[in-house]
């Protein structure tokens, strides 16, 4: 990677008695799409005020363009955000919202007014100047707010779950056009989710946050394929997470768990014969086998459909419950039936079972 | 390096602690300072012919268990008692009823009964003397529908004052209770319903206990001033009737006995802030709903 | 389930009747040909007429407007600033110094009367204009306050963080944004206060001296004495003058209130 665009070093913060953040560290390249992913509460929008200077940082240090901005207050840092109510002035119109960036930087009428209307175009709200924030929908408020943040040119754009108010379509629709975007501004993107489906489909790379700590940075395809640990396999994938102890058939690494078995691949070095281990499997490996042919055995719960996918709930002999799921809405299977499932070894991989702290 | 920010932060706290200035230095020489004044007037001597001596004394307040003044607070307190009950019966359904009102009709009757709650109270207190007068509005209309056959001639009674003083408190309590039960949730009320409870179950057990706070906020603002308005009964009731603002108007520009004027207002003070006390108890807010 | 609710509607508009029975009763005499309040003589503007060449109407009424408009300055500024500093500021104290400053608005007026009355002589204070100015200065600061606070506490933190976030200083995201955003709330809370002053009877009776006559202690000592038309004339102008102030604070109050009603 160049030099960085933005770094943030060992950033730690606590509120009250609270540890929110427990030392971060982060680097983001020069436009790079980075998305901070967790559940609420997890510290990632304390993360995202301390890199625009609404909070302070109780110690670490952040950087910016290669200057330390810790101690730099919001308004001297070439960062821009867009909030997650879009904070929209409402005593002003669309021109004056956008343009307010560039009027505070002292620019003159015409040149604010040129670029605001560039900036409406690009966030494709051609000519909406005179309108008031209050007589607009909520997806083009949210276009506002982009437009306003862009306007100034930052070197880094932090969005606050800007997706979040909007309707399913809506969302998938501005995802799009956010990702065009941002090529096209060559803007780094600190993007705030909890949504894994919108990380996925947008980041360069995407941090997984879980108790003010990251609990693995890495592209879609290496948080998803390669979780580190159970938590991020759960969180992302929402893989079934096996936790059971390791056994070796003909030199094979097995899992044995629930009164059964089943082949498993180790990600890092081979457990020890016996030791315990955990095992991430997503739902649509989970296969059902015919007769009385080695696996673990389960009893079908609960059938149900979502999202084009048979969710089919499978209850096992030691009281956990996973997950299979098929595409499609039928299966023979029903409420009560006893299954032996089993899945492929290289679809399951040992996770660590532990967070990162 | 570190503590540079922190720095900032509180320079920030201090630019705003500023804005505290002076509103501090006003309620201190302005209203702590009278307030203060008046307890310790209630502990001192009144001079022979005017004004008062430094001199410590309990009298002020044992001149209040004199029979004289003690009826004085019997009367207030009945009549005090009377306008707070009278007050929530007209009151209540009033805020009520206009905070049910469709939206686009709670706007305008919430102005309409603000405006008379502005305007000169005097002029309230005028139109209420020309129809109770003898052979006024009310003893004519009346006489008119041979409903009575002689003028009643209410000016100057004591259904005079309580009409005056209903009057002039309606408004705080209206006002209450619609900010009250405007901001409830009225799905606790369905599912009062929902659970069995008849409307007036669901009424006594879910509505009133929503607005309880509003009801207490206009029970503080009609209670303890009722026994304060002086002028109503002075200017309705004649002079029969006295309420302790009347006493204390007298002791302070007639007899002018400060210190006992002191001692009662500082009962009267008591009353209030033993009522808001009992208001945060029981509503476990720290603040009293405004009626602004 | 939805029935017409025709009790409601028509306790609403008989509680409303009975809420200006008395100010039209007034209106109307104001009008009267006749001295005699009780008797309807025909239409006359005459009391109007006369109000206006009476001299100690006239001054009486520029003292309650001086009254008014430095009293509802004063309070606004100290309102405002009191109430921003307490949503802000971190300082010992600051609730118990809110508690105390709105505490005029629920003592019995003739309290606040007699402590003013007390205190000033103490003080050694002159009665008169500056007196006056004082003590409605503190009844109306808590109608500022509060209004203010209400308009803070539904501000969204987030506008000021934006602008900062947009490049701008502290003094300039608090003109840009929070002062015009807070800005119904200060003018309505002002014109209450004005309108509360230019009605207050009791305060200014006990603070008033000798010198200075405010309009509705004027008014009062005719009640008192006997009254002449003239009052009712008075009257129905103050009503309409007050009428016009709580409709344009109400008006702001819509403006700038960008919470939407449920």
């Amino acid at each position: 990677m160049k030099e960085p665009i933005l770094e943030l070093r060992n950033v730690r913060k606590k509120f009250k008695d609270t540890e929110v953040l427990r030392g971060i560290d982060l680097a983001a390249g020069e436009g790079e799409f980075i998305t901070l992913l967790g559940s609420s509460g997890c510290g990632k929008t304390t993360t995202l005020r301390i890199i625009s200077g609404l909070e302070t940082a109780d110690s670490g240090q952040v950087i910016l363009e290669g200057k330390d901005v810790t101690d730099e207050v919001p308004e001297k840092r070439n960062v821009n955000t867009v909030f997650q109510n879009y904070a929209l002035f409402p005593h002003m119109n669309v021109g004056a919202n956008v343009g307010y960036g560039l009027k505070i930087r002292g620019k003159k009428k015409p040149e604010i007014q040129k670029a605001v209307k560039e900036a409406l175009e690009l966030c494709k709200l051609p000519g909406f100047e005179d309108r008031m924030p209050s007589e607009m929908s909520g997806g083009q408020r949210q276009r506002v707010a982009i437009a306003r943040a862009i306007v100034n040119r930052p070197k880094v754009l932090l969005l606050d779950e800007p997706l979040g108010a909007l309707d399913l379509q809506l969302r998938r629709q501005m995802q799009i056009e956010l990702k065009r975007l941002q090529k096209q501004l060559g803007i780094t993107f600190i993007y705030i989710t909890h949504d894994q489906e919108e990380a996925l489909n947008m980041s360069d790379r995407i941090a997984v946050m879980k108790n003010g700590v990251f609990q693995q940075i890495g592209t879609p395809s290496e948080i998803y394929d390669h979780p580190k640990n159970s938590y991020v396999a759960s969180f992302v994938g929402s893989a079934n997470i096996l936790r059971g102890t390791a056994a070796y058939r003909d030199g094979a690494l097995f899992l044995s768990y629930a009164g059964g078995e089943a082949p498993v691949t180790a990600e890092k070095d081979p457990p020890a014969e016996g030791a315990p281990i955990a095992v991430a499997v997503r739902s649509e490996y989970i296969e059902f086998l015919s007769g009385e042919s080695a696996g673990i055995p389960a009893v079908v719960r609960e059938k149900s459909f979502s999202a084009g996918m048979l969710r089919i709930a499978l209850s096992l002999s030691n009281g956990d419950e996973i997950v299979a799921s098929r595409h499609g809405i039928d299966s023979s299977l029903s409420p009560g039936d006893h299954v032996v499932f089993t899945f492929p070894g290289e679809r399951a991989v040992t996770v660590e079972d532990r967070d990162e702290e | 390096m570190k503590n540079k920010n922190v720095r900032l932060l509180r320079r920030e706290r201090g630019a705003n602690a500023v804005l505290l200035g002076p509103m501090y230095l006003f309620t201190v020489i302005f209203l702590v300072g009278p307030f203060v004044y008046m307890i310790v007037l209630s502990f001192l001597s009144r001079a022979e012919t005017w004004g008062v001596v430094n001199e410590f004394t309990l009298r002020n307040y044992l001149k209040i268990f004199e029979p004289t003044y003690l009826s004085t607070f019997w009367e207030s307190i009945k009549l005090a008692f009377l306008v707070t009950a009278l007050v929530i019966l007209a009151g209540y359904p009033f805020g009520y009823f206009m905070a049910k009102l469709p939206a686009k009709w709670r706007g305008p009757v919430l102005m309409l009964v603000t405006i008379p709650f502005w305007t000169s109270s005097l002029m309230r207190l005028y139109g209420w003397i020309v129809i109770f007068r003898a052979n006024g509005l009310l003893d004519k209309f009346l006489m008119a529908l041979r409903l009575s056959g002689e003028p009643l001639k209410l000016l100057y009674t004591y259904p005079a004052v309580v009409v005056g003083m209903i009057y002039a408190l309606l408004p705080f309590m209206i006002l209450s209770v619609y900010s009250s039960v405007e901001k409830m949730d009225w799905t606790l009320v369905e599912a009062a319903r929902d659970l069995g409870a008849g409307p007036v179950k669901a009424f006594f057990t879910v509505t009133l206990k929503c607005t309880m706070p509003g009801l207490m906020t206009g029970v503080i603002l009609t209670f303890v001033p009722s026994m304060a308005l002086f002028f109503i009964a002075d200017i309705l009731g004649g002079n029969k009737i006295a309420l302790i603002g009347n006493v204390i108007q007298d002791q302070l520009m007639k007899v002018h006995d400060w210190p006992f004027a002191a001692a009662l207002s500082v009962i009267l003070m008591l009353m209030t802030t033993l009522m808001i006390f009992l208001y945060r108890k029981i509503t476990g807010s720290k603040d009293v709903e405004g009626i602004v | 389930m939805k029935r017409k609710p025709v009790f409601s509607t028509v306790y609403l508009i008989l509680g409303l009747l009975m809420m200006y029975l008395p100010i039209v009763i007034v209106m109307v005499y104001s009008f009267n040909q006749s001295k005699i309040s009780s008797v309807w003589d025909g239409f006359s503007l005459k009391w109007y007429a006369e109000l206006f060449k009476d001299r100690a109407f006239g001054s009486a009424l520029v003292n309650s407007l001086i009254l008014g408009g430095l009293s509802s300055l004063f309070a606004a500024v100290i309102g405002t600033m009191g109430a921003i500093g307490t949503a802000r500021a971190s300082l010992r104290g600051k609730g118990i110094m809110a508690y105390i400053a709105t505490l005029p608005m629920l003592t019995p007026e003739i309290i606040l009367g007699m402590i003013f009355l007390a205190y000033f002589s103490l003080i050694g204070l002159p009665f008169g204009m500056t007196t006056l100015v004082i003590s409605h200065t503190a009844f109306s600061i808590p109608y500022v306050f509060m209004q203010v606070r209400a308009r803070l506490a539904g501000l969204d933190p987030s506008f000021e963080e934006a602008a900062r976030d947009l490049g701008a200083g502290r003094a300039r995201s608090f003109f840009d944004i929070t002062l015009p955003l807070i800005l119904p709330g200060i003018v309505s809370g002002m014109l209450l206060s004005f309108a509360m002053s230019m009605d207050d009877v009791i305060v200014s009776v006990f603070v008033t001296g000798v010198k200075v006559n405010t309009l509705p202690v004027v008014i009062y000592t005719q009640l008192k004495t006997g009254v002449t038309p003239k009052v009712n004339a008075l009257c129905t102008l103050m009503f309409f003058a007050t009428l016009i102030l709580v409709l344009l604070s109400a008006l702001l109050g819509r403006i700038g209130n960008t919470k939407k009603s449920k």
